[in-house]
């Protein structure tokens, strides 16, 4: 039996019978109280909750309600100590403790924030039960009359097993349905308190759990992690002072300027409601059409058309909270923000034939990557920057920053770094974790606030909206991964799946039965929003308008190509073709090249070529005509290519091809070197399984062509061994492999003989003049040289890929 | 000098299109950097052996492989004017950049913009000029290659030489 620990003090019985009778009643009391006279425990419950009731005689803070100033500085609301926890309690009976009901609540404490400790399940050593605990004898069988009778409707057993099993799915997110999640810390660099009194910035070395949920967009929850899309970037803060949401992208603008468009754009890319395809693209009629009509989306277009729409890895991405913020310190000052995260292992995609091909092989690419770089320790990590701009600057820009669809070029705002993030724990259990957890743009901490971007406004509203109807009820918050791990105390009641037990019996404020607890914060504690005014030159009403500067659609997108090195335009140009040539209507085809002429002509004329248009069609006529010179014209941050990482090679793939007859004693020197630099060397043969070795050394394939094609590795080894390179040659795998490891642009190491197998897949004799001119990324070398080369191939991987191999149409 | 294996006249042309491509890759690898300034040297270097390549590989062109495509396939004349106008762009692209010597912010971006020139070069000839000679009758391909080859060893020759007697100075 549980200890009752903290007993409520009684007053001494007596004979009063007459006051006993009245304080055991629910209902109706004489004048004065009977408990003054009266004792025993329901007397001295009513003496001390009179007490308590009249030391509150009137409502002190009333007048505080009222007025700017107040408003702005709102004060604690006013207590009153109980003269002990018996006149708060919900019942005189909470002294009988058991093993189900416990004890008494502990004072002051939601005990259902604890750590996810409190409910995991391991069922070591168990016995099966059911979900009522009864130990289930047969788990085989349903409850039969006889052994060829018919089933009985009495089998409870049976029945709430299938009826749990019918009830498993619960309505997938609307959008970024498609996700993966790993838990972390966030650490701070130094106290950022000039900037803000948020809780995790507060001081050095400070660190605060985080949960992330990376994601597609458009796609269904089991769609290919490969799409192009942009990527769900969501952090999940639980901070000292409650939850804070950075629910971000891998992008920094949108598609959109205004929440009213959310629905149309998403209907539009999703798949077509009359046949439901495609899954998971962009590359259809509908999405083409709303966004040539939205010519607001160019600049995001631009994104999601560059290789950032196909990250090789969540690590190797960049974050973005895509609206500005606000940040405010302790004495109420606020500045607007722009959230960076600047993933440690460098900016890297992937090149879309690659991404299409692993959408067949391995859908779930980005999400084993993520639970493989997490399980061998090669963490993923990011720096969280902000660019800090006044209110005053914000005005001198030549863009608005209440629009979504336009960056602060780093040109002119620099990045503060805040702090280091680490995702270093997978879940336990992606159903109770990756897919319960509620990320919302409401939530956020003191010291963050919203700017009035219109786009956030209607985030604010649409997450915990789409969260009531997707997790069944206003509860959500106490399922465990959104609990936060700061106290939560308010009269917010019931609703489906309530889990807390709140003791008492009030449940409004203001109060004078529970001593005014829980109290009103006040402004030196609780959140108290940013005393924004509303700058508009002219008085200003009710209206459904944009802002003038939202009308400059192209300015931005000019400087995102214009900022691209040539092959990454290159790859924008031929996703542009891709996609459009996908389209069935040439008149929307059409009117999209007919916008990209308003952000690049170059472009705009490549698109066409590609897509076999003679004649350029007119430019769209443009919403606004004269438009602020930018700032910046050529932003290198903005290129993949500015952000090369930390050299790591931690969390890359390597297949090293192997064959009977191949030289072990290097395959084996390889895996081991490569090992060390935190890359995971695979030995792929034509079948998985040991393979017999020039020298009798054990190696044993752990994966074959046939399971993991090329395309899956980010680097290749071809070692040598005449038999090994005799097998090899003969296997149309082979070729398949060297042919897409060349095409991607990735490192090849060839040793020895293995260079037959280069030619065979049909190596071009044109790339002799580039192979002794360097750079290639393909490293041929003699026999026995292959341990020498490992690090010249260490050097070539961190360069990822080696796009002077790359010609439109492929070479191989 | 590296010596190369023997190739044809579309060959011996793509294998410059492809060494020149790495060129451009890795000085747009290195303009974009964070560190930009610190690999001004690098850049200059190769924004000078991009600018002698590709002044070896139009000349080739012009003298060579361009009359011998003209001759063997009259209707082509379209083509090969564009390819010339073409070359003329990249021409001056190259003056610019030699005039300008050491890399900096405005070399990086005329090197882009030779790049992204040469870039459609190239395309032009792989999609349209080689097929049409590759199937031109009565053209050599192979002898047109070699010609190609002992031209352009002459002309990296008599570009390298003031260095080399530089050097030796």
């Amino acid at each position: 039996m549980p200890k009752n620990t903290t007993p409520a003090p009684r007053r001494v019985a007596s004979n009063n019978s007459a006051a006993k009778a009245t304080a055991r009643n629910t209902n109706s009391a004489p004048t004065g109280t009977a408990a003054a006279t009266g004792t025993g425990p329901a007397a001295s419950k009513a003496a001390q909750t009179n007490d308590l009731a009249a030391g509150m005689p009137f409502n002190a803070a009333k007048p505080a309600e009222h007025g700017f100033a107040n408003g702005l500085a709102p004060q604690a609301g006013e207590t009153v100590q109980p003269a002990s926890r018996l006149a708060t309690g919900s019942t005189l009976s909470e002294e009988n403790a058991s093993q189900k009901v416990g004890t008494v609540a502990p004072e002051g404490v939601n005990a259902s924030i604890a750590p996810l400790d409190r409910v995991r399940v391991d069922s070591a050593g168990q016995a099966l039960t059911t979900n009522q605990g009864v130990k289930v004898a047969d788990n085989q069988n349903s409850l039969k009359y006889g052994v060829r009778g018919p089933a009985l409707l009495e089998d409870f057993i049976l029945r709430e097993k299938i009826t749990h099993f019918d009830h498993e799915r619960i309505p997938e997110r609307i959008v970024h349905a498609r996700g993966s999640a790993a838990h972390g810390y966030f650490a701070c660099y130094d106290a950022a308190t000039d900037l803000t009194m948020a809780a995790p910035f507060q001081e050095a070395g400070k660190i605060t759990p985080v949960f992330v949920r990376f994601s597609t967009v458009a796609g269904e929850r089991g769609s290919k992690d490969t799409a192009r899309d942009v990527r769900g970037f969501a952090v999940k803060f639980y901070t000292d002072a409650g939850n804070w949401d950075l629910v971000g992208n891998n992008m920094p603008v949108f598609f959109i300027q205004d929440a009213m468009k959310f629905p149309d754009l998403v209907h539009a890319v999703k798949p077509e409601p009359h046949h439901q395809m495609p899954q998971a693209a962009s590359a259809h009629d509908t999405f083409w059409d709303f966004v040539s009509l939205m010519p607001e989306s160019t600049h995001m277009l631009m994104w999601v058309m560059s290789d950032r729409g196909i990250p090789r890895s969540y690590a190797t991405m960049q974050g973005f909270g895509v609206h500005t913020f606000r940040m405010v310190n302790a004495a109420g000052v606020s500045v607007f923000v722009k959230f960076h995260w600047t993933p440690t292992a460098g900016t890297h995609s992937l090149v879309w034939d690659e991404a299409v091909k692993i959408s067949g092989a391995d859908p779930d690419y980005h999400r084993r990557d993520l639970w493989e770089r997490i399980e061998s320790g090669a963490c993923p990590e990011y720096e969280l920057g902000v660019q800090v701009f006044t209110e005053e600057q914000a005005g001198q820009f030549s863009f608005d920053i209440l629009d979504a669809t336009k960056i602060v070029p780093e040109e002119l705002v620099p990045i503060r770094p805040l702090g280091r993030m680490v995702l270093n724990r997978n879940p336990d259990n992606f159903f109770a974790e990756t897919e319960q957890v509620a990320f919302c743009t409401a939530h956020i901490v003191p010291g963050i606030d919203f700017s009035n971007d219109p786009l956030l406004a209607g985030r604010i509203h649409s997450y915990i909206d789409t969260q009531i109807s997707r997790l069944g009820g206003p509860n959500f918050h106490e399922i465990p991964i959104n609990a936060p791990i700061a106290q939560v105390h308010n009269n917010q009641r019931d609703g489906m799946h309530r889990q807390a037990i709140p003791r008492g019996r009030v449940a409004y404020e203001p109060n004078s039965l529970a001593g005014g607890c829980p109290f009103q914060a006040g402004a030196a504690q609780g959140f108290v929003s940013v005393a924004a005014s509303i700058s508009a030159k002219e008085e200003q009403g009710k209206v459904r308008a944009k802002p003038e500067k939202f009308a400059d659609h192209y300015t931005q997108a000019t400087l995102f190509y214009d900022s691209q090195t040539p092959v990454e335009q290159d790859h924008i140009a031929n996703a542009f073709r891709f996609e459009l040539s996908k389209v069935t209507v040439p008149a929307i085809r059409q009117r999209t090249v007919a916008m990209l002429r308003n952000a690049s002509e170059p472009l705009a004329a490549k698109v066409a070529k590609g897509l076999g248009m003679d004649t350029l069609p007119e430019p769209l006529p443009k919403a606004a005509v004269d438009v602020a010179a930018p700032e910046v014209m050529k932003s290198p941050a903005l290129s993949l290519l500015h952000r090369p990482g930390d050299g790591s090679l931690a969390g890359r793939k390597v297949a090293i091809l192997v064959a009977p007859g191949v030289e072990g004693a290097f395959v084996l020197a390889a895996q081991a070197a490569l090992l060390e630099q935190g890359v995971v060397a695979r030995i792929v043969g034509p079948r998985i399984g040991p393979m017999p070795t020039i020298g009798g050394e054990a190696v044993n394939a752990d994966a074959s062509m046939e399971n993991e094609p090329g395309f899956l590795f980010d680097a290749l080894i071809l070692a040598d061994g005449a038999q090994a390179v005799a097998t090899l040659a003969q296997d149309g795998h082979t070729m398949e492999f060297i042919k897409d490891q060349f095409r991607h642009c990735k490192p090849i190491l060839c040793v020895g003989a293995a260079r037959q197998l280069m030619r065979q897949a049909g190596l071009p004799i044109s790339m002799d003049k580039s192979l002794a001119q360097g750079g290639t990324g393909l490293i041929v070398v003699d026999p026995g040289e292959g341990v020498g080369a490992m690090d010249a191939f260490f050097t070539v991987m961190q360069k990822h890929r080696h796009f002077g191999r790359e010609m439109d149409p492929p070479m191989l | 000098m590296t010596t190369f294996a023997a190739k044809d006249a579309c060959q011996l042309l793509d294998a410059d299109h492809i060494a020149v491509k790495h060129l451009f890759v890795d000085y747009a690898r290195l303009a974009i950097a964070a560190d930009a300034a610190a690999s001004t040297a690098q850049r200059t270097a190769l924004a000078m052996q991009i600018c002698e390549a590709l002044t070896v590989h139009a000349q080739i062109e012009e003298e060579i492989f361009y009359p011998a495509l003209r001759a063997a396939c009259p209707d082509a004349a379209d083509l090969l004017d564009d390819a010339a106008a073409e070359h003329q762009e990249a021409k001056q692209l190259i003056a610019d950049i030699r005039s300008i010597g050491a890399a900096s912010s405005a070399i990086d971006t005329l090197v882009a913009e030779l790049n992204v020139a040469i870039e459609h070069h190239v395309k032009e000839e792989r999609d349209t000029l080689f097929p049409r000679a590759r199937t031109a009758p009565n053209l050599d391909l192979l002898a047109l290659g070699q010609r190609l080859r002992d031209r352009q060893q002459e002309l990296q020759q008599t570009l390298q030489r003031p260095a080399t007697a530089d050097s030796a100075a």
